[in-house]
């Protein structure tokens, strides 16, 4: 990524814009030694306002959420339509193994747990915690099943990681697992494991504390949500 | 700084991404702009005093649409204020050459100051030189010192740099 010091902009501008037919012409070549007088006892203008150096935050790409906001995950209410077209191919592009996932009928950029793992999942519309949809999550038993999503983590300044979900037990084992793994594997890095077995919406708080040197910086991991279920008709909600 | 009486903002894009703060796989940085928003936001200079440069400048005609002429651009351009209680003398100097480097005197008068100047400078090799997550402290602001002397401080500013220079009144 490439910027120039916006200070330097007229220059920088110039020659950034530079058509065939821009022409800088030196009018006083910079001398051996340039100079430079002060005079602090004469004013030249009026008090400059602190305000100039006013800022704006936008919503746009990471500025806000995952920015501003320290986050993680990408989508973690589990919408539909985040983002536009173009957009989806460029994720796509990124990871083509979230064309699969989509089918399953998990949102961007969700992933099955595990690959090859069939369609477990049904998103619900009008029925969320916090949002407008939420994902049914139908567990196997004596198989992983669930969601993960390939994150990076800070591992240079922090190793503990706070974190928050809402689920809603319907049947069968009530036990889930939110771990951190290393990406695209079954080896777990930090795990918690959470009885969320209430019937209503619920929060369930987890920390996750990653060991020393075990993911490096700009590595990428998954961030997991596992149920313990039986087929059909058992399973967690999750938004 | 120089034009603030019809410049509100002097920076349009947002703090974070565009000219500001990145996160890239989990790395955050600054980009070299983020910098230099900085070292101008935090010396608090707010009373402009009057500077003259002789540094050489240059003409372009025909550049990019919005501004195509620009006549007599000095390339060292050198803004100085002094802050709220007078006590602080603050140097903004900008060397706009591409390739060249630039001693400069730079004598102060009407402020007596301590014998220090601090320096801060942010420059890299080339003008397209940024941050990014593998390195994100590739193009960072690094401080120095300047001997002062009778009001005089000598300091050859990098081609294509941003530098702060701060000095402090004296108490005598």
């Amino acid at each position: 990524m490439k910027w120039t010091a916006g200070f330097l902009v007229p220059l920088a501008v110039s020659l950034a814009g530079i058509s065939a037919q821009a022409q800088i012409t030196v009018t006083k070549p910079i001398p051996s030694v340039a100079t430079i007088r002060v005079d602090a006892g004469k004013a030249a203008g009026t008090v400059i306002p602190r305000t100039i150096f006013g800022s704006f935050l936008e919503p746009i790409g990471n500025s806000t959420y995952n920015g501003l906001w320290a986050g993680l995950l990408e989508n973690p209410s589990l919408e539909a339509g985040m983002w536009d077209a173009p957009h989806v191919a460029e994720m796509l592009k990124a990871h083509p193994d979230l064309a699969r996932a989509s089918q399953l009928g998990l949102p961007l950029p969700w992933e099955p747990l595990t690959a090859g793992q069939g369609n477990r999942y049904e998103p619900v519309y009008g029925n969320a915690a916090n949002s407008w949809r939420s994902l049914v999550v139908i567990g196997i038993p004596g198989q992983p099943v669930g969601i993960r999503q390939e994150i990076y983590s800070p591992v240079e300044r922090t190793l503990s990681y706070k974190g928050s979900l809402y689920a809603r037990h319907i049947s069968g084992p009530a036990g889930l697992t939110v771990s951190l793994r290393m990406r695209n594997s079954a080896e777990v890095l930090a795990s918690a494991h959470i009885d969320a077995a209430s019937t209503d919406w619920t929060k369930y708080s987890f920390t996750l504390e990653l060991p020393q040197g075990r993911l490096h910086r700009l590595a990428p991991a998954d961030f997991a949500v596992e149920v313990q279920g039986e087929l059909t008709r058992r399973g967690s909600s999750i938004c | 700084m120089r034009n603030h009486e019809v410049v509100p903002v002097a920076d349009m894009t947002g703090i974070m991404e565009f000219a500001g703060i990145w996160k890239a796989r989990g790395q955050v940085f600054g980009a070299p702009g983020y910098y230099v928003f900085k070292m101008y936001a935090t010396a608090h200079a707010t009373r402009p005093v009057r500077v003259e440069t002789n540094g050489g400048s240059y003409s372009v005609k025909r550049g990019v649409t919005r501004l195509p002429d620009i006549e007599n651009a000095p390339y060292l351009d050198v803004v100085a204020a002094l802050d709220k209680s007078g006590d602080r003398l603050t140097l903004f100097c900008v060397n706009r050459s591409l390739h060249t480097d630039i001693p400069a005197d730079v004598s102060v008068d009407g402020f007596a100051s301590t014998g220090t100047a601090k320096v801060q400078t942010l420059a890299a090799a080339y003008l397209s030189e940024g941050n990014d997550e593998v390195d994100p402290h590739r193009v960072t602001p690094v401080d120095s010192v300047d001997k002062v002397e009778a009001g005089k401080v000598h300091h050859t500013f990098p081609h294509a740099s941003v530098t702060v220079i701060t000095l402090d009144r004296s108490a005598q």
